[in-house]
């Protein structure tokens, strides 16, 4: 029964929220009111449950009275509510980018930079499959006309322009297929809402899911 | 006297609304009746499922969990698979939650799948409370996987009375992460640590997310990325492979039938896409003469 009821409520929201494709209505409008407002409270609770367990009792029972500092830290934020002392928040961003920078150059380089670079260069050399070797190359050439979209400091003229607009043709099917990408994830949600008010009325009739 | 629409300036200002209806019929109509659309099987997802299979018992295996619940149409079939296959394998289990609404999805996914029947919370796997992780902090966790960051396990445990922990040091115990992002993964987990902890990894997570940031890391024999599977068509190839290689009506999940809705949705959305294509190249000429 509470299965039921919850299926009931799953479907309920999915239909309000979907009213909104005909035009704007009450049951949209309150169905986004809703979500918003459920995952608000939801969030603030999870957030604070997570910085008392972490956080503050261990200041409390005295396992860890360090984390006093990032408390200070994260209360310096708050700075930027009053006029005139928005500045002292820029310590707290400071330190967070500073650490954050320092602890990640030395893999950084080697794990976001030359790995891609050496898998571009080598990977034409690598690929067994003739298929494989066209799409190592197309990539190769791919990155070289991308780049030279780029150069702002050169007249383009001659070859230079024909290798820009065929970068911009690169850039555009990478957008494109990030474009596409991001229709198939919507498509999935969609799928997976439909799927919520298909199963109900499978339920209500008796039909097994 | 108002000049006549031709049918393809009439095709294109088609209430958008016909388009919605259309799109939630195709949707909606396999999911009732099944199609059965053939389903093939990319390598790194073969790989992905062969890299878990290749786990010992005992194995530590890292999962970084970001399920949320609008994002799980397009993940949960991946989720579930690794999920049943880790339940087969005897292994022990450590789950970062790296969204707000992740231990509320791992405990759902957990009662349906019956986890707490193989596994055994704190002796057989660890989950740790959420908590956004800046790379420093990482640092100081895989250097020191019991103090180095968390204090408790979600359940407010304290880390030093959980049972599996006391044999775990460092990144170094770790058998396998799979985790959701292959450069930051790559950077902090194989890279990081003296000497290098070269921890396997696999990547989930959405397509989007996923496949196109792979393909510079993954290498099915010398990794660092063994195996990979984005988006919800992934996870029904994940489901149709393991169903192959096992013939274990568990695998056949809703990945494997959602499928046919998604390819048929997709099929209506490029129909209409080239539709509205024709339309707009046939009426331009008309257009500019006005």
């Amino acid at each position: 029964m509470a299965d039921m009821l919850f299926m009931f409520i799953q479907m309920v929201m999915v239909l309000a929220t979907w009213s909104y494709l005909y035009r704007d209505n009450f049951f949209s409008k309150a169905a986004a009111e809703i979500v918003i407002s459920v995952s608000t409270v939801y969030f603030f609770l999870s957030f604070y449950n997570s910085l008392w367990q972490q956080a503050i009792v261990p200041i409390l029972d005295g396992t860890n009275l360090l984390n006093i500092i990032p408390i200070i830290l994260g209360l310096l934020m708050f700075s930027r509510l009053f006029k005139g002392y928005g500045w002292v928040s820029s310590y707290s961003y400071a330190i967070l980018l500073g650490l954050g920078t320092g602890a990640t150059l030395t893999t950084m380089v080697q794990g976001s930079i030359t790995t891609r670079i050496s898998d571009t260069v080598t990977r034409p050399f690598a690929a067994t499959l003739w298929q494989d070797q066209l799409g190592a190359w197309l990539t190769v050439f791919g990155v070289i006309f991308s780049l030279s979209y780029w150069l702002f400091t050169i007249e383009y003229k001659g070859y230079l322009a024909y290798s820009l607009k065929i970068g911009r043709l690169f850039l555009m099917c990478s957008i494109g297929m990030l474009y596409a990408e991001d229709v198939l994830w919507s498509q999935s949600l969609f799928t997976g809402a439909a799927t919520i008010v298909v199963n109900f009325f499978k339920v209500a009739l008796g039909i097994p899911i | 006297m108002a000049q006549q629409k031709s049918f393809l300036e009439k095709l294109g200002s088609a209430d958008y609304r016909i388009i919605y209806a259309i799109m939630t019929i195709l949707v909606a109509l396999p999911l009732v009746y099944p199609i059965g659309v053939p389903q093939s099987i990319a390598p790194p997802v073969i790989n992905y499922v062969e890299t878990i299979n290749k786990l010992k018992p005992h194995d530590l295996v890292l999962v970084s969990f970001s399920g949320y619940m609008t994002m799980l149409p397009d993940v949960a079939p991946i989720y579930i698979a690794t999920w049943k296959m880790l339940m087969t394998k005897q292994v022990r289990v450590m789950i970062f939650m790296s969204h707000v609404d992740s231990p509320t999805v791992i405990r759902q996914e957990f009662a349906q799948l019956g986890w707490d029947t193989v596994y055994t919370e704190g002796t057989d796997y660890v989950i740790w409370p959420y908590m956004t992780m800046t790379e420093s902090a990482e640092i100081a966790w895989t250097a020191d996987i019991v103090h180095g960051f968390f204090t408790t396990d979600i359940r407010g445990i304290s880390v030093d009375s959980i049972p599996m922990l006391q044999s775990i040091h460092d990144a170094h115990d770790i058998a396998l992460y799979i985790c959701e992002s292959p450069e930051y993964c790559t950077r902090r987990y194989v890279l990081a640590g003296t000497p290098n902890y070269n921890v396997k990894l696999l990547v989930w997570g959405t397509a989007t997310n996923v496949q196109p940031f792979v393909p510079p890391f993954y290498d099915p024999v010398k990794g660092p990325v063994y195996g990979y599977a984005g988006g919800a068509s992934q996870g029904a190839m994940m489901e149709a492979y393991l169903f192959q290689t096992t013939h274990d009506l568990k695998y056949a999940g809703e990945g494997v039938k959602s499928n046919d809705a998604k390819n048929l949705g997709v099929i209506g959305l490029v129909v209409i896409v080239i539709i509205g294509n024709i339309s707009y190249f046939g009426t331009r000429g008309k257009k500019e003469e006005k």
